[in-house]
């Protein structure tokens, strides 16, 4: 005799929980933030005309002003992760389990990496820009600082992913904490590590860019100023520029990633 | 024979309820080939790093040399543990590295900071690094990565590293618990060789009691941190080996007659 076989032992009423749980929520923030379909539909008409008459065709005369700028910012984002990752391997070494001095210095340093972290490189800028005026100089500080956050923790993951046995065998023979640091651990995560500071830099390009918008240098402050002076041709090639730019460095980023792991 | 190691009474809990090692006391002589039998979880891995304290014990005395482990400082220890080579069950090779920088690493306790960070290994001991790879017939293969090796090589490798520290005590951890039984036959040839000719005493663990009657010298049973055999192999009868793998519910883990019979059938 066929009887109906459920594809699930409890009923799907979490599913639809869960469903009702979404669609609940959607409408008290659309409520909250005032947001409203029919006024967002209406307003592409005018957003779309804004961008093919003002934006469009991007203005090739702005060439020769875009050069520099982009390659500050692209300068910015590679010292920047470069000098992050010098000291974020110290600190992410400190804060590893198999390398730590002591437990509570771990703990000490993720609090402190997390705290950094968590403060977008945006707010980085702003705090500083008054204690060091504008200009690349804050940009380079501020991505410094948002990416020490980032690259210590994943250092520190990858310290912690190493095979354990390595080390024990160092230690074996007698060899001394620093030795065992560059004999048994860095050797196991160099590939890791390559490849987060590589990630990083793709994140700071594209920051790079926005941070220059608050006062950072580089190419964000060329499209700030010309978007300012309605010179939206301009901006318009700025932006494509920085687009490509982007582009063509996640693509031999993720190249060379790939190649490591 | 010159006493080597004592090893007296020596505890380890790592909490209160656990206790690796409930109290084993066992000297070593130069020239010995000691083979420690027992189930996992009998201690031997505990044991064996007590002996060059990668593990602390809890009570007890080890005495290397003359001089007790427990007692030493730190600086101490390193120099101690220069003289004692170790072979582990994962082979523990930096994979990235290659062959000889795998095999000079047993010289780090031997330099200063410094040389061992930089990589300035002598020409000397470069120059033994590859006469011990030769030994263990590795020597087409110095500059590979050890990733690249197969499981027998990479145990060679392990052999190699340790004696390139020159020791006088040799440690191995189940040195053949990961190989198929061509290879462990192979580097068990080559341990016990190398131990023989360079007058290196020699403490193996061992899961396999077939390999532990043809090379030892003289076997321990280790039975839930307690000695409970120590004799010569060919006192070691079938009814010791059941009582020293039997667990707790008095079944056997290892049959001697049953596996010797399995060999023959595959053959």
């Amino acid at each position: 005799m066929e009887t109906h076989i459920p594809l699930h032992k409890e009923k799907q009423l979490y599913t639809w929980l869960g469903i009702a749980f979404i669609m609940i929520s959607v409408y008290l923030t659309s409520i909250a933030s005032r947001f409203d379909p029919y006024e967002a539909l209406a307003i592409v008409p005018g957003v779309l005309k804004f961008i093919f008459t003002d934006f469009f065709p991007p203005a090739a005369g702005a060439l020769p002003n875009i050069g520099v700028p982009l390659l500050d910012t692209v300068c910015m984002a590679v010292v920047s992760t470069i000098l992050a990752a010098a000291v974020s391997l110290v600190l992410a070494l400190l804060a590893a389990a198999p390398t730590t001095p002591h437990p509570a210095v771990k703990m000490l340093v993720r609090g402190g990496v997390s705290l950094l972290r968590n403060i977008p490189s945006l707010a980085w800028t702003l705090i500083l820009v008054p204690a060091f005026g504008i200009g690349k100089f804050v940009g380079l500080i501020a991505l410094c600082i948002g990416s020490v956050g980032t690259l210590t923790r994943f250092f520190a993951e990858s310290v912690e992913e190493i095979n354990l046995g390595g080390i024990e065998a160092i230690r074996s023979v007698g060899g001394s904490y620093w030795q065992t640091l560059k004999c048994g651990v860095i050797p196991q995560c160099t590939p890791s590590l390559i490849s987060w500071t590589l990630y990083n830099l793709e994140l700071n390009i594209r920051a790079s860019t926005i941070i220059g918008m608050v006062g950072g240098g580089g190419i964000g402050m060329y499209i700030q100023f010309t978007v300012k002076l309605f010179r939206y041709d301009h901006a318009a090639m700025a932006i494509i520029l920085v687009a490509v730019t982007v582009l063509i460095l996640e693509y031999i980023s993720k190249k060379i990633r790939s190649f490591l792991l | 024979m010159d006493l080597l190691l004592q090893i007296q009474n020596v505890k380890k809990s790592y909490d209160e309820s656990t206790h690796a090692l409930k109290g084993v006391s066992l000297d070593v002589r130069q020239g010995e080939f000691i083979v420690i039998i027992g189930s996992s979880g009998s201690g031997k891995s505990t044991l064996l790093r007590c002996i060059n304290q990668l593990i602390q014990q809890s009570g007890g005395s080890i005495i290397f040399k003359g001089r007790a482990l427990e007692k030493a400082s730190k600086n101490e220890i390193k120099k101690i543990r220069r003289e004692i080579g170790m072979i582990f069950q994962h082979y523990n090779l930096i994979d990235r590295l290659t062959v000889i920088q795998n095999v000079l690493h047993g010289r780090l306790g031997y330099m200063s900071d410094f040389r061992g960070i930089f990589d300035l290994y002598s020409r000397e001991d470069r120059w033994n690094a590859y006469k011990i790879l030769e030994r263990v017939g590795l020597a087409e293969h110095i500059h590979k990565r050890a990733d690249q090796l197969s499981g027998g090589q990479k145990q060679r490798v392990g052999i190699s590293r340790a004696l390139a520290q020159n020791p006088s005590l040799m440690l191995a951890d189940e040195p053949i618990a990961s190989l198929d039984p061509v290879s462990s036959d192979k580097v068990m040839n080559y341990l016990y060789r190398v131990c023989h000719e360079d007058n290196i005493a020699a403490v193996v663990s061992l899961h396999q009691v077939d390999f532990a009657l043809k090379y030892a010298t003289r076997i321990i049973g280790l039975k839930n941190g307690l000695i409970v055999y120590d004799g010569k192999p060919e006192d070691l009868t079938q009814t010791l080996i059941d009582s020293i793998y039997e667990n707790e519910k008095g079944q056997q883990e290892y049959d001697l007659h049953s596996r010797a019979a399995a060999q023959t059938v595959v053959v």
